[in-house]
């Protein structure tokens, strides 16, 4: 991986883990489009990228993260309901993550069809106008339960959970600012079970790419996550159900010629 | 308009990021030149064990540094 890569790996990684067009989708394109050799990075290049996107996550809710941390009783509801929505993740990432990727590996049909479903839900959830619910421990689960059906490329992590949040009737801001938070816990844990995991093996040629990915990552997470929450609250989701729209009638047509 | 962060922030940030180098650094080598020859190098405690735990400690840092805030 050379510094031209590193910096690209980086800007795609920042966009695609905010925006809401799906990064495992996109992954699975290229692979197909370039017969899987533009995208044999590493687990550790995997992981490096994300711990940026987890802090650029933090950068931008860090006065969220201090009070909720700081005052722990007062949030402690919130911080349950944080807890609830990781639980579906955690049960698919540990019993089912390798059959579903050995299972949905190359199947470009099925991310097709997928980034409909995608495109469908950020459709609807852009149409919602007056979302005043309350986030309830009942809504943190079947947010949840969003993001643990978004391990299926083609489906957007952020898109799956912030329209199923403002389809429950919680306010726009607060769907992303509860989308963007319930990650941070579930990034650093699968962080952490990787980076322990004998599979590394560094090359010297590897290290700067490495950090420079890490810097692209970090400064284009934040740039995205900013500019996500901005298309939320003005209802600019649209724009990326159109985008999923084009991408699988792209892959269908594909698939008849 | 001020600065974001303050001079600890910059800090804490350059320790964090000199920790997870460092890491990098010692997660260095252990592959084998000869494919037919296994290099038990590999498994090592600096490359297994020293080496993410102290990307960790840089990652933890680095969320420090974002957060704090001089009272």
């Amino acid at each position: 991986m050379g510094i031209f890569e590193a910096i690209l790996l980086g800007v795609i990684q920042g966009l695609t883990e905010f925006l809401p067009v799906s990064s495992s989708g996109h992954l699975e394109i290229v692979k197909v489009i370039f017969n899987n050799s533009l995208t044999k990075e590493s687990l550790l290049t995997t992981v490096v990228l994300h711990a940026a996107t987890a802090l650029s996550t933090i950068f931008v809710f860090r006065k969220d993260v201090i009070i909720l941390f700081r005052e722990v009783p007062k949030n402690s509801h919130f911080l349950l309901k944080i807890i609830i929505s990781m639980i579906p993740a955690v049960l698919i990432g540990f019993f089912l993550e390798s059959q579903i990727e050995a299972f949905f590996s190359g199947q470009l049909l099925l991310v097709g069809v997928m980034l409909i479903i995608t495109g469908i839900l950020l459709w609807f959830s852009d149409r919602v106008k007056n979302s005043t619910n309350e986030l309830t421990f009942t809504n943190s689960l079947i947010i949840g339960i969003a993001q643990a059906i978004a391990i299926l490329p083609g489906v957007s992590r952020s898109g799956a959970t912030i329209a199923t949040s403002i389809l429950l009737g919680i306010d726009k801001k607060s769907s992303a600012r509860f989308s963007f938070l319930m990650v941070i816990p579930l990034i650093f844990g699968v962080m952490i079970k990787k980076i322990l995991a004998p599979e590394f093996c560094l090359e010297k040629e590897m290290l700067i790419p490495l950090i420079i990915g890490f810097i692209s990552a970090f400064f284009t997470g934040i740039i995205a996550c900013k500019w996500m929450i901005k298309l939320v609250q003005n209802s600019r989701l649209k724009y990326f159900a159109f985008y999923c729209f084009s991408v699988s009638g792209i892959i269908f047509i594909s698939y008849l010629f | 308009m001020g600065f974001l962060f303050t001079k600890t922030n910059y800090t804490l940030l350059i320790i964090g990021l000199f920790f997870i180098a460092l890491g990098l650094i010692l997660m260095i080598g252990g592959g084998s030149e000869d494919p037919n020859q296994f290099n038990y190098e590999i498994f090592n405690f600096r490359r297994l064990t020293l080496s993410p735990i102290l990307i960790l400690i840089g990652f933890i840092i680095e969320v420090f540094a974002i957060m704090y805030k001089k009272k």
